[in-house]
């Protein structure tokens, strides 16, 4: 984890949150859903390598090539 | 089992989980994440909409398009799935063998109606389809560390709802008593406002509406087609049908005015009784009341709530429509052996009103000085009745002559004869006409008339004109 880190993730979780609470959850729920705890969080750096489609649907799973 | 006989805590945390320990989990309120890999082991992860109980060693999943998840289930036939309890938040991974895909019958239409529910909700009507439910076994269920919160405590206690509904339906003395308490039931002892009663008519294969509560109108007779809406479904299949969130897909109305103008029925649009349920139901559930393997009737309920109605619920409320079908075979098996009893007072006598009767032969309707009272079977023994009454006075019957009569050409199950009349007794008095049945003892009942009757008789042919 780097400096800065703890601040993006909890505005990140805040606003997942929000989201949740326009679509109908609860509020127990929504902050619930989004709570972690900083003492478990891990930074993994990564290079994809393929990307594939991820909406729900008749394409999901397939390999976006570019 | 402790020394003292209690149960042991200690053992009953450490209890294997099995599909009924995580039952809510699968309502559908938070997507649930699925893995799946290909023949070479590489992985695919998405999101699905349903993980639906089966039983407590079986789930189903939604099988909506055929895209990589499917291929690699069809290759592999394994997967692995993680859900969220919607109220603790508690999370668990489940290990999964495919067994097999199911594009029918009762799991199926169960699936598809939550689905409908489900797309609408998340603004994917008519997107999301369900081409078949895929069971497979649990072969694992492993909790997934993270905090969860403790459940809210229980307000209510289902289990015992469905006895106390229970109890009171075994002391009911006939049908209409029957309906009426099992839908005060729903509302005493399970707080629902809105429910009906539906009995099915097996030879139009409709469903008719013999007692409602919580609606601005009764709706008694409206009608819904077998397999329209949540409860057509219900009859179709013998299956409880359950929907959390408005949609369309499972709406009334629209489709029995299209089938009747479609049979060629002239005065249609006088006779059709609207169906009186909720213009916005945001929950409906539909229990079919069943007597062996076949559907006679539906126990609906509805709320403007969204997710009003769990696996819980369904439960219970299976158990009071499962009770009320063996209530309902009692009742009609009583009726079949006639005992006189008090008879309850006629209306008050209007000499001085006349009121015509006309009947339509095509569709045996019946309309009292031109305001539509009921059609079909109800409406052939109204008819009987009062033509008989006409030629020799009589005002007592049984419900077994009825039964008798060929001219009628009652179904062969014609518990449905009870239902009929119970419909035509209500309808009688929904429209205060000068006309009663009321019942006088098991199996008998009095036809009540206090005013003036003109039948007219309408043959076929003259019925293609409207009435109005």
């Amino acid at each position: 984890m780097q400096a800065g880190d703890e601040a993006l993730l909890a505005a990140q979780c805040a606003g997942m949150a929000l989201e949740l609470l326009e679509i109908g959850y609860s509020r127990a729920f929504a902050t619930g859903y989004c709570a972690f705890s900083f003492t478990d969080i891990a930074a993994v750096c990564f290079m994809p390598e393929k990307v594939f489609v991820q909406t729900p649907g008749p394409g999901a799973g397939s390999r976006l090539l570019p | 089992m402790s020394e003292l006989g209690f149960p042991n805590a200690a053992a009953t945390t450490t209890a294997r989980l099995t599909v009924d320990s995580i039952r809510a989990c699968l309502e559908g309120v938070v997507p649930s994440v699925m893995a799946t890999c290909d023949a070479q082991g590489e992985p695919n992860v998405s999101l699905i909409s349903q993980v639906h109980y089966v039983d407590g060693e079986r789930v189903a999943l939604s099988y909506q398009f055929f895209n990589k998840t499917r291929r690699n289930i069809l290759a592999t036939r394994a997967a692995s799935v993680a859900i969220v309890d919607p109220i603790t938040l508690a999370q668990y991974r489940l290990t999964l063998d495919f067994e097999e895909t199911q594009t029918a019958g009762p799991l199926f239409e169960s699936m598809k109606a939550k689905l409908a529910g489900i797309a609408s909700h998340t603004g994917m009507e008519g997107v999301f389809k369900l081409l078949g439910a895929d069971v497979y076994k649990v072969r694992r269920i492993v909790p997934i560390q993270g905090s969860a919160l403790s459940p809210p405590p229980l307000t209510h206690n289902l289990l015992t709802a469905a006895r106390r509904s229970c109890e009171r339906l075994a002391r009911c003395r006939d049908l209409a008593d029957l309906f009426d308490t099992a839908l005060d039931c729903l509302q005493e002892r399970f707080g629902i406002e809105h429910g009906m009663v539906l009995m099915l008519d097996a030879t139009t294969g409709r469903l008719y509406t013999v007692a409602s509560r919580g609606y601005a109108s009764s709706g008694i007779g409206s009608e819904v087609a077998m397999g329209e809406g949540v409860i057509g479904v219900a009859a179709r299949e013998g299956v409880p049908i359950r929907i959390g969130h408005m949609t369309s897909e499972y709406g009334y109305g629209a489709a029995i005015r299209d089938s009747a103008i479609s049979s060629g029925l002239a005065n249609v649009a006088a006779n059709d009784i609207p169906f009186p349920g909720l213009r916005e139901p945001h929950s409906q559930i539909a229990l079919p009341i069943m007597q062996g393997d076949r559907a006679i009737g539906v126990l609906f309920a509805e709320s403007r709530e969204a997710m009003r109605f769990w696996y819980e619920d369904e439960d219970a409320l299976s158990v009071v429509a499962s009770h009320l079908g063996a209530m309902a075979r009692l009742a009609h098996q009583q009726e079949e052996a006639p005992e006189p009893g008090a008879c309850p007072e006629p209306p008050a006598l209007q000499p001085e009103r006349t009121m015509v009767v006309r009947h339509y032969h095509a569709d045996n309707s019946i309309f009292l000085d031109h305001d539509y009272l009921i059609k079909g079977v109800a409406g052939a023994i109204f008819w009987k009745l009062l033509r008989e009454h006409a030629a020799s006075g009589r005002v007592e019957f049984t419900n077994r002559e009825l039964r008798l009569d060929p001219a009628l050409r009652l179904p062969e199950h014609a518990e449905n004869l009870e239902a009929r009349l119970l419909l035509l007794q209500r309808r009688l008095c929904e429209r205060d006409s000068c006309i009663r049945i009321v019942k006088c003892g098991r199996g008998r009942f009095r036809l009540a008339i206090g005013c003036e009757l003109v039948l007219e008789d309408i043959c076929a042919t003259a019925a293609r004109q409207p009435a109005l």
